[in-house]
């Protein structure tokens, strides 16, 4: 920490730098922009309280990535949590006056659909921009298991497209650093 | 975003399209998070003074395991200044090493049944899982080799809450083996005064009385070669608002609004669960250890 530079300034320094690009990264996880303001709230909060502590400034990007990582999957996981919500679409649901799918909704709707781990593998390397290492930092898993997320999120999200998905031919596996 | 995958940008160019609403200012956060580390901060009540400052003299071990099992939630005692027992003048126990993380995370089913173990009757416990059959809230510190391992024990009257808890902290060095000394109490809690060292079977544990938004806390430190192990004891769970922290006992109704419908959030027991000789007891205890 500089010296003559409190604490405080350091904090709303870095919040103001990054906490758009992190509540952002919040709602690709989550789809659901207060969830993800709850998130990121949550995610400054745990920073706040180790400021002190985190001895490797450089490296906060990192650490708050894997903290608003953890309290995402985390939240997942709480009984008070378990809720379903009641805007979920279907992506079979007609939405354009000449009756096909919407396709931004049917976008959306496929990345909703996708296991947690798989979509944070595909938001951390192809939002974030993370290499396969750096998402397996975050992550807290082997850099094969991130290969393994990548693909089967991939290929999930190629199923869930259907019809959308001759779009998304280029969208191959994640095995590529 | 890589240029390797170039149609999934239409996956996030159509989630983005939903307007996000506005981001709440640095100030506002700021002032949350404050807040949070606020309830989180305890006073030493020696530094009360009015209220009554607890001395912490040496306890026995024998004395605390007395009282472990036997506490009624009705006649728990408040914490008060222990009897005093001669020093036991068995020979320093030095201290054990500092698990690696995993094998403290991997520990927390142990430690879990051990504070349930400890619940005084009358009382129900309830053990926090990280994730499904993990106990153990383990954190790494930015990207050093520090971490925290703790695992959460809330009891609760159905009226009203408190909470223990076990935390393990390795991957730190330099801490010397005073459990009352400054860097120590500043990393096991914010009271930096009134911190007492007790020996219970020739293990030196520092011991701390302090308040929290809900009531006392009492806090036993026990040294380790690279880390320390500290216990909790809390008359009252911190107080919890929609900043993101919420009780275990916190159900969520609804799905469209985000205002945290909190069932619960209820005030202090009459008394930490357990006293300052049970809490030295309990850090003393090895089974906390890998």
């Amino acid at each position: 920490m500089s010296i003559g530079v409190s604490l405080d300034e350091e904090f709303v320094s870095y919040y103001q730098a990054r906490a758009e690009h992190l509540r952002t990264t919040a709602y690709l996880l989550c789809g659901d922009w207060h969830l993800a303001q709850d998130l990121t709230q949550l995610t400054f909060t745990k920073l706040y309280r180790g400021w002190r502590r985190i001895e490797r400034h450089d490296a906060l990007d990192q650490y708050a990535r894997r903290v608003l990582l953890r309290a995402y999957l985390d939240e997942r996981r709480r009984p008070w949590r378990r809720e379903v919500p009641t805007d979920t679409i279907d992506p079979t649901r007609p939405a354009r006056p000449d009756g096909q799918p919407d396709d931004r909704i049917v976008l959306r709707s496929a990345l909703m659909r996708l296991p947690p781990r798989q979509r944070a593998a595909l938001v951390l390397r192809y939002w974030v921009d993370l290499s396969i290492e750096q998402t397996a930092a975050v992550l807290g898993c082997t850099s094969g298991t991130v290969k393994s997320q990548t693909a089967d999120g991939l290929a999930n999200l190629r199923r869930l497209l259907g019809g959308v998905a001759n779009d998304f031919g280029h969208i191959s596996g994640g095995g590529s650093a | 975003m890589t240029g390797n995958e170039p149609d999934i940008d239409r996956v996030w160019a159509a989630m983005l399209d939903d307007p996000a609403p506005p981001l709440p200012t640095a100030s506002e956060t700021l002032s949350a998070a404050r807040g949070a580390a606020r309830r989180r901060t305890v006073f030493a009540l020696a530094a009360a003074g009015a209220a009554g400052a607890v001395v912490v003299a040496t306890v026995g071990v024998g004395l605390a395991f007395g009282n472990l099992q036997s506490t009624s939630p009705s006649v728990i005692p408040a914490a008060s200044p222990p009897s005093v027992a001669p020093t036991p003048s068995r020979p320093p126990v030095p201290p054990p090493p500092a698990p690696s993380q995993d094998a403290a995370d991997r520990h927390g089913q142990q430690n879990a049944a051990l504070l349930m173990g400890a619940v005084p009757a009358g009382l129900t416990g309830l053990v926090q899982e990280a994730s499904p059959g993990s106990p153990a809230w383990t954190w790494q510190l930015g990207d050093t080799a520090e971490y925290v391992s703790t695992v959460y024990v809330v009891l609760t009257t159905g009226q009203a809450d408190g909470e223990l808890s076990a935390m393990i902290r390795g991957g730190t060095s330099d801490l010397g083996t005073d459990p009352c000394s400054p860097r120590v109490t500043r990393l096991a809690t914010p009271a930096t005064t009134g911190c007492e060292v007790v020996d219970v079977d020739g293990v030196a544990i520092g011991v701390v009385v302090s308040q929290n938004s809900r009531g006392q806390v009492i806090t036993g430190i026990r040294m380790l070669a690279g880390g320390l192990l500290v216990v909790e004891s809390k008359q009252g769970i911190d107080q919890h608002t929609p900043d993101g922290s919420r009780p275990p006992d916190a159900k969520k109704t609804g799905t469209s609004k985000r205002d945290h419908d909190i069932l619960g959030n209820w005030p202090g027991l009459p008394a930490p669960p357990l006293t300052v000789q049970q809490v030295a007891a309990l850090a003393a205890n090895p089974g906390l250890l890998p």
